[in-house]
């Protein structure tokens, strides 16, 4: 079984959009993880039916019962977050709270009490080709998104196997932290799109750094190119004289938006397909090349 | 109004969050003293506009504080494993292990060490930049790569607010980086797109700010003929769009270059428009 994750350091570079044209392109073959748990995206196109749900837990939330608490104010010393705040009665910001449990161990009357933290849930999902995805929704608000991205693997790593397919595609989160390395490690071949953008550009240039620290293999897509033609030459002369592999350019297309908003895909696009497909048919190859 | 802060969020990433941001903080430092933070410190792009913006005037470390292991006094109890929320302390019979990309730097493990083994040592996450351009400042938070303490990097580039207006251009997502960003924040400007990904990202925006209980407001970036999508999700919740900008094959192409749109006049009306609604809220 091989892995394939795309990433793009920058929001909105099109990471999703063709990850999931990838996807149909061998859906037969493979199994889709929407890795993004922020706001994973992917499902409103290819989800056809949920097939099975579960909670995640992850870490602990504190809170302060009233009655046993009498206000020494310890806890809020001890409080590196500055998440214990004082009003009428001290009470645990839940958003400023990292659940570590520093104010637990100097509290003198048990006012302190923890619970395991329900973060999220994760879904796995029959896609409208008939393949499957998996995927995660994060409470909107909570932490924990590098753990819950893990679980999002190992359960779509599960699906490969007990499918018997051959491919895991990865729709990674944008950034370059902790949730993108979750997602990203571990995978026989990173697909970078760069956005033909000067943030695109930036971007993709710490991805790389990230990809190379981490000793992923990568290759990398130009994706709405022409708008700038010198930004697009900066981008490629980079990419060249860095003997980073370019597998194809995506140009910007104002039909790339309306396919989008009659949720189809890039691939279905008569004037985006056949440029795709091209590049598809060499990351195909090149995976497939790849240990 | 004295020192207020505007957060630009949204679910979606690639909505214009720092594009909209930087024209906006442009346009109002023209006559008032702004500061524009960067606290999307994985990929922090606010100086993309600010070409001149090439050696900061300030540049300081950013970071937090990691245990490390004094072997001759440490007796292996466990305690300090015991207590790691993040798993970060592994002991064995006679050795120890702290992962640091587990670590959050709390400190509870240097607390609880009764032979005072752990000492806590500062180590880098990152950078915090300070730049000036005339009445605009911009401060620029710039983690390591490689580095995951994003929260701790983005907390220390807040506690360089000093301005009459703030202006937060903040990290995507809907979760712990995008939260903290926002958490002190007036109002919290959510930039969104008009396609189903906009939509339902910015759904799950809306969700997090209506529990931080802030002020809000919704623009509408690449405003095209699906625009109908938002309009109506907000009409039916009471949501108020302030703002759209048109989907331009113009306006895409300076914000790819780092170019400001805010000084033809057609976008300066808006931008006093946004500014206008925003003081109008805080009343």
């Amino acid at each position: 079984m091989k892995k394939i994750a795309f990433a793009s350091g920058k929001g909105g570079a099109g990471k999703t959009t063709i990850s999931m044209s990838f996807h149909k392109y061998i859906k037969d073959v493979s199994v889709f993880a929407d890795c993004d748990v922020d706001a994973a995206d992917a499902f409103l196109l290819l989800e056809k039916e949920i097939l099975q749900k579960e909670p995640f837990h992850s870490g602990f939330k504190y809170s302060i019962n009233e009655t046993n608490c009498i206000q020494c104010g310890e806890c809020i010393a001890s409080c590196i977050y500055n998440a214990i705040k004082k009003s009428d009665k001290h009470y645990i910001d839940e958003f400023a709270c990292e659940g570590c449990g520093a104010c637990e161990d100097v509290c003198q009357c048990n006012a302190i009490f923890s619970k395991s933290n329900h973060c999220g849930e994760l879904f796995i999902a029959e896609t409208i080709f008939n393949s499957r995805m998996v995927y995660a929704r994060l409470v909107p608000g909570e932490d924990n998104s590098g753990k819950l991205v893990h679980e999002v693997k190992k359960v779509a790593h599960q699906q490969v196997l007990e499918s018997g397919k051959e491919f895991l595609i990865i729709d990674s989160p944008p950034g370059i932290g902790c949730p993108l390395m979750a997602a990203i490690s571990g995978v026989n071949l990173l697909v970078i799109i760069i956005e033909c953008s000067q943030s695109g550009f930036k971007d993709a240039v710490r991805l790389m750094d990230v990809a190379g620290k981490m000793k992923i293999p990568f290759i990398t897509v130009l994706n709405k190119s022409g708008l700038n033609p010198d930004i697009d030459q900066n981008i490629e002369q980079y990419l060249q004289a860095e003997k980073k592999h370019l597998t194809g350019k995506i140009p910007f297309d104002e039909e790339f938006v309306r396919i989008l908003n009659r949720k189809e895909l890039i691939i279905d696009s008569e004037i985006l397909s056949g440029n795709l497909e091209d590049i598809f048919l060499k990351i195909k190859n090149i995976i497939t090349l790849e240990k | 109004m004295n020192n207020i802060s505007i957060a630009f969020a949204s679910g979606k990433g690639g909505t214009g969050k720092t594009s909209l941001a930087a024209n906006f903080a442009k346009y109002l430092s023209q006559d008032k003293n702004v500061l524009l933070s960067d606290l999307d410190v994985e990929e922090p792009n606010v100086n993309i506009f600010f070409p001149d913006n090439h050696k900061p005037l300030k540049s300081n470390m950013s970071t937090i504080n990691i245990p490390e292991v004094d072997k001759v006094k440490c007796t292996y109890c466990g305690e300090c494993a015991k207590k790691c929320n993040f798993n970060a302390i592994a002991v064995f019979k006679d050795r120890i292990s702290i992962f640091n990309e587990l670590c959050k730097g709390c400190g509870r493990c240097f607390n609880v060490c009764k032979t005072g083994a752990i000492h806590l040592k500062k180590t880098e996450i990152g950078k915090v930049n300070e730049y000036s351009n005339e009445s605009l400042a911009i401060t620029e938070g710039v983690l390591n790569t490689g580095d995951i303490h994003t929260k701790s990097l983005i907390t220390d580039v807040k506690n360089y607010k000093h301005c009459e207006i703030n202006i937060y251009d903040c990290p995507p997502g809907t979760t712990c980086p995008m939260v903290e960003s926002i958490l002190d924040a007036d109002f919290v400007v959510l930039v969104t797109e008009p396609t189903p990904f906009g939509l339902h990202d910015l759904s799950l925006a809306i969700e997090v700010v209506q529990k931080l209980q802030k002020r809000f407001g919704i623009i509408i970036n690449k405003s095209n003929d699906n625009d109908f999508i938002v309009e109506e999700y907000c009409a039916q919740n009471g949501f108020q769009v302030i703002e759209k900008i048109p989907f331009d094959r113009d306006i895409a192409k300076k914000c790819g270059r780092g170019e400001f749109y805010y000084n033809d006049d057609s976008y300066s009306s808006k931008m006093q428009k946004i500014y206008d609604h925003i003081k109008g809220a805080m009343i």
